[in-house]
């Protein structure tokens, strides 16, 4: 048996913990056995002590059994205890000294009043009258003193440093309590804490303070702590009276023309009789009211506008509950949020030439998709087939060509020419019609096969002078198609672009493309346009001006776009990919981004502009960037750019209001960027618009919008519920208590043991003693058995 | 629609018999073409019938196809190229496993599957358990179910009422969804028998009872199957339904 003795060296101790020495005794047992070997002992200790008043029945008299068992069972029980080898453990422990921060808030809402003071005096006073607090805490313990408010600062011993704490102040302009403690965890990650105490009006400005619970990274920052967090917060003020709209509860989208509905947290302190009324407004012009009937205890209420948004687009919804004359804060009666809406569903029109598989894969494909609500047209006969067909015995119907192109055009998003030509359905009176939507924002795909492009009589046709590519004559039965396979051919253009980026990663994205399933086919196209984008071209096929022939190409038309597909194995990379086992979900994605960029995806603007923020407050700085890019989607490097900051007036909509701010000669630096600071004077909805030239022809535009607001984000609430502190207590053990309390109650963990200075065993079992107790035993037993007739 | 409407677009499809073109795939990928599947088994029964059925689908639709039959197996790379097969037999048959996986795959990426009972007299009881045990095991939640008569299948292109074949059978077929469409669609009427031509062109057989009236609603059916194939549900699209319940009177329950 080993008895550890360790005595380590006096300057193996960290010189600043200062620790406390201890000496600490406790009983151990030394016979570290295997549970199987303890069971196996027992049992045969019980079973020497069976035989044993087995053996001794008989004995008369009874004192005489009882003493041979007795000695027995003593000898066993020695026995026992040598082989669990009882020993005292004695330990020289030292003991750091743990720390604990003491928090004091110095927020803005801390100057707020309280009785004849302010809170700030509040805390003060609790600082001063709690000399036995501190005291209490400084044995065992190192006292540290922070502010917090936006983040952590410093501060000097407030208990002795009776200047500084008078000269605290105020002033910081949110309260986060949560990212004070994360910094109080960074600033002391060596160091052990026994307690973490708060000095606090308890309300906190982040989305911490509105959680009914803590977050996973919240709890694994108390979990870090490992400390009580004591929290000494406001007391009770009834004669406060506040109301506030908390909070906006609403989706960041909804769909034009569809009821949506829009929840408003709404705080009321200190009036508990009659009703509130809430407005409900639309870039500041009101669309909605609601009454609040108040009742007495109740301070929170949800209050939810049922509306219809009428405007595409981002729209400004505003909350807003009138001000009362004796509110202690007025200018948290209103609250704003930024609404994007949006189509409920994209409208495509799909007009194919004759069902075949490249028509069916991809109707498929946008059948599935929830978003997307398809209109097809499919040509099922044609002057080929031999045997005429009645009306009545097939379901097929008429061609509404009239109704389509001359009434319902207008209503699609999309229109899709697959494989179709015009000619049989007395449509050409109608193409004009066709190009003019292109051209007023709408998008037009082309998709190949033997009855499209040239096949399908477009050349001359004002449809020719919206596609991406200039096609060829064809006279009689000239064929313009090529059917050979091949692999389509990534171009530079394609490489960036959204269209062709079936995988994130641009390495990965090509390497798919030079491995994509082998198309069939193409129709033959004169030239791709000169303001248009070839995305992928064929391998050998050359173009009239010995330029690879375009496959995918994209064109922005006015206010429109279009895109042609010149194939119509598209499809390969569906179904027969899938079944090479290959990715078939190519087929999909290709199909999804042509969509998205067809009809203008707002994440697929050439222009896209980025509030930093969406609300900021009057007086401080209002960030946005603005990104342009290249039609090929290439960052636009040293790109002039125009930017027009209005402030709308109340009511107006998109490209209404006071320009506030006009930068005629930006400039975009080499990764297409452009970054802007407003300083906000007044509050109101703030629209931010860019434009670049980006596109032969036309400006294309981003905009964004932001809200500038007189709320102070530190004031928006004054009275606190103090949710986030009982949460931050429940889960680390601490308490909340009163900053008026007059005793004041903290219970720091004990500092830990930081090093063993020596250790010594001193083991019961093995000595001299113990043996001759066991020999006497022995001895006595012999005797006594002999004596009585058992030898 | 109004009756003028009506008339103008009446006039609109009826210049299709001018238009100029005839219509060719860009690639011989692209036309349909009835592929045969080559099974350990009885697997050509009929032979040569489905170019039949492409000729019919060509000379009655727009659609372009490849007038000779395929015979593939299912781990044939050129099964992977072909939507659309058929699977003919009058006995027992098991599938490898290598066949069942790609017959799997195959159904899931969208192919169409048209099994077709060819047995002579009756339905072939062998061929029938063979065809469920197989599917049984590719599907297993995945039960056959008869195709309702509302089905756009009796819609896609002729308006039917029942599935005829050489012989009626049973006056439905079944299927097996996968998602929102049939991807099997099992007949035990013989519907190949009905398409099937000797050498010289004739038919070979007379359908019975209904002679060639009867063989008329199998080549109906039988493009009807091409055309759910090629279109799915195109003919359940808001715009079809309301022209046929209100234009034409047509009793059809709308989908659900």
């Amino acid at each position: 048996m080993l008895a550890i003795a360790d005595t380590p060296a006096p300057d193996a101790v960290l010189p600043a913990i200062q620790p406390a020495m201890q000496t600490v005794r406790e009983l151990v047992l030394l016979g570290a056995w295997s549970p199987w070997v303890q069971v196996l002992v027992g049992a045969l200790a019980l079973g020497i002590l069976g035989l044993t008043v087995y053996n001794y029945r008989g004995l008369l008299p009874r004192w005489r059994r009882v003493l041979l068992v007795a000695l027995r069972a003593a000898i066993v029980v020695m026995l026992l205890a040598m082989f669990y080898q009882p020993a005292i453990l004695e330990e020289n422990t030292a003991r750091g000294r743990n720390l604990v921060p003491v928090l004091v808030d110095l927020s803005e809402s801390m100057g707020l009043p309280h009785g004849e003071s302010t809170r700030l005096e509040l805390a003060r006073e609790f600082v001063r009258d709690h000399d036995a607090l501190w005291d209490e805490l400084r044995e065992g313990n190192d006292l540290v003193f922070h502010g917090f408010g936006q983040e952590l600062s410093e501060l000097p011993n407030l208990v002795s440093d009776g200047d500084a704490l008078a000269g605290l102040n105020s002033d910081a302009r949110q309260t986060r309590v949560m990212e004070a403690l994360a910094q109080l965890r960074a600033r002391y990650r060596n160091q052990d804490l026994g307690a973490v105490v708060l000095l606090t009006d308890a309300i906190d400005t982040t989305a911490a303070s509105r959680r009914a619970r803590l977050d996973p990274a919240g709890e694994g920052l108390i979990r870090e702590l490992d400390a009580p967090i004591v929290t000494f917060a406001l007391p009770d003020d009834g004669h406060l009276k506040d109301i506030s709209v908390a909070e906006i509860v609403a989706n960041g989208f909804a769909f034009v023309m569809n009821a949506t509905t829009l929840d408003a947290i709404v705080r009321v302190h200190g009036y508990s009789e009659g009703e509130l009324v809430a407005r409900l407004l639309e870039n500041g012009r009101e669309v909605s009211r609601q009454a609040i009937p108040l009742v007495t205890g109740q301070t929170e209420y949800t209050v939810t506008f049922d509306f219809v948004p009428r405007k595409l687009g981002k729209q400004v919804y505003g909350v807003s509950v009138e001000h009362m004359p004796d509110e202690i804060y007025g200018q948290n009666n209103s609250r704003q949020a930024i609404v994007k809406v949006i189509r409920d569903k994209v409208r495509i029109l799909q007009i194919v030439g004759q069902p075949s598989w490249d028509e069916r894969f991809l109707r498929n494909h946008l059948k599935e998709d929830p978003n997307i609500d398809l209109i097809s047209f499919f040509i099922m006969v044609s002057q080929d087939n031999y045997r005429p067909v009645s009306s009545g015995e097939t379901s097929l119907i008429p061609f509404p060509a009239q109704e389509l192109f001359e009434e319902e055009l207008g209503g699609f998003d999309l229109a899709i020419f697959q494989n179709f030509n015009y000619g049989p359905f007395k449509t050409r009176e109608y193409l004009p019609a066709i190009a003019q939507f292109v051209r007023d924002g709408g998008a037009f795909l082309m998709i190949g096969g033997p009855k499209s492009f040239s096949a399908g009589g477009y050349y001359g046709t004002p449809i020719t002078d919206v596609l991406p590519v200039e096609i060829p004559p064809r006279f009689g039965d000239e064929r313009r198609e090529d059917e050979a396979s091949f692999r389509a051919r990534l171009t530079d253009a394609g490489t960036h672009h959204p269209i062709t980026r079936l995988m994130l990663d641009p390495a990965t994205n090509q390497n798919v493309w030079e491995n994509l399933e082998e198309l069939q086919g193409v129709n033959l196209v004169t030239r791709a346009r000169a303001d248009a984008v070839v995305l992928a071209e064929h391998p050998t096929l050359k173009d009239d001006q010995g330029r690879a022939m375009p496959v995918i190409s994209v064109r922005e038309v006015d206010k429109g776009r279009s895109m042609a597909v010149t194939t119509d194995s598209i499809w390969a990379w569906s179904f027969p990919a899938g079944n090479e086992g290959q990715d078939s979900r190519h087929f999909d994605t290709f199909w999804s981004n042509s969509i998205r960029w067809l009809i203008k995806d707002p994440e697929m603007d050439l222009v896209r502009v980025r509030a930093v923020r969406e609300r900021v407050s009057v007086g401080d700085e209002a960030r946005a960037t603005v990104e342009v890019f290249r039609p090929d989607y290439q960052p636009a490097a040293d790109q002039a750019v125009e930017v027009t900051v209005r402030r709308r007036d109340e009511g107006s909509g998109a490209g209404e209001g006071e320009i506030v701010l006009r930068v005629d000669d930006g400039k975009t630096d080499a990764d297409g960027s452009l970054d802007l600071a407003i300083r906000l004077e007044k509050p109101g909805i703030y629209e931010v618009e860019a434009s670049a030239a980006v596109v032969a022809g036309r400006r294309a535009v981003g905009t964004d919008l932001f809200v500038g607001t007189e709320v102070d984000p530190e004031l928006e609430t004054v009275i606190g519920d103090g949710r986030l502190v009982k949460l931050l207590a429940q889960a680390s053990g601490g308490s909340v208590q009163s900053l008026d309390t007059a005793e004041p109650k903290v219970e720091p963990h004990p500092p830990r043991v930081t090093r063993v200075m020596s250790r010594r065993h001193d083991e019961l079992w093995n000595a001299p003693w113990v043996l001759a107790a066991l020999a006497l035993l022995f001895g006595a037993e012999w005797w006594l058995r002999r004596r009585y007739g058992f030898l | 629609m109004n009756r003028r409407r009506f008339l103008q677009a009446s006039l609109a499809m009826g210049a299709l018999a001018a238009a100029p073109s005839r219509a060719l795939a860009l690639g011989a990928a692209q036309d349909l073409r009835v592929a045969r599947i080559r099974y350990d088994g009885n697997w050509n029964v009929h032979s040569g019938a489905g170019s039949t059925w492409a000729d019919e689908v060509r000379m009655r639709t727009s659609v372009s196809t490849n007038p000779q039959e395929e015979t593939v197996g299912l781990e044939d790379k050129r099964f992977g190229q072909r939507p659309f097969a058929i699977l003919t037999g009058d006995r027992d048959f098991a599938l490898r496993e290598g066949e069942q996986t790609a017959l799997r795959r195959w159904l899931e990426l969208g192919g169409l599957l048209f099994i077709d009972n060819s047995g002579q007299s009756e339905p072939s009881e062998s061929f029938d358990r063979a065809v469920r045990r197989e599917l049984a095991r590719l599907f297993p939640k995945e039960p056959l179910s008869r195709i309702s008569p509302e089905h756009v299948l009796y819609r896609s292109f002729y308006r039917l009422d029942y599935p005829a074949g050489r012989a009626i059978r049973k006056p439905w077929v079944e299927g097996l969804a996968i998602g929102r469409r049939y991807g099997v669609i099992l007949s035990h009427n013989d519907v190949l028998g009905a398409l099937a031509r000797d050498p010289s062109g004739r038919f070979v057989s007379t359908p019975t009872p209904g002679g060639e009236s009867q063989r008329e609603m199998a080549i109906r059916f039988a493009v009807n199957v091409v055309m759910y194939g090629l279109c799915l549900h195109y003919k359940d699209d808001q715009v079809h339904l309301d022209y046929l319940l209100h234009n034409r009177k047509w009793k059809i329950r709308r989908p659900e």
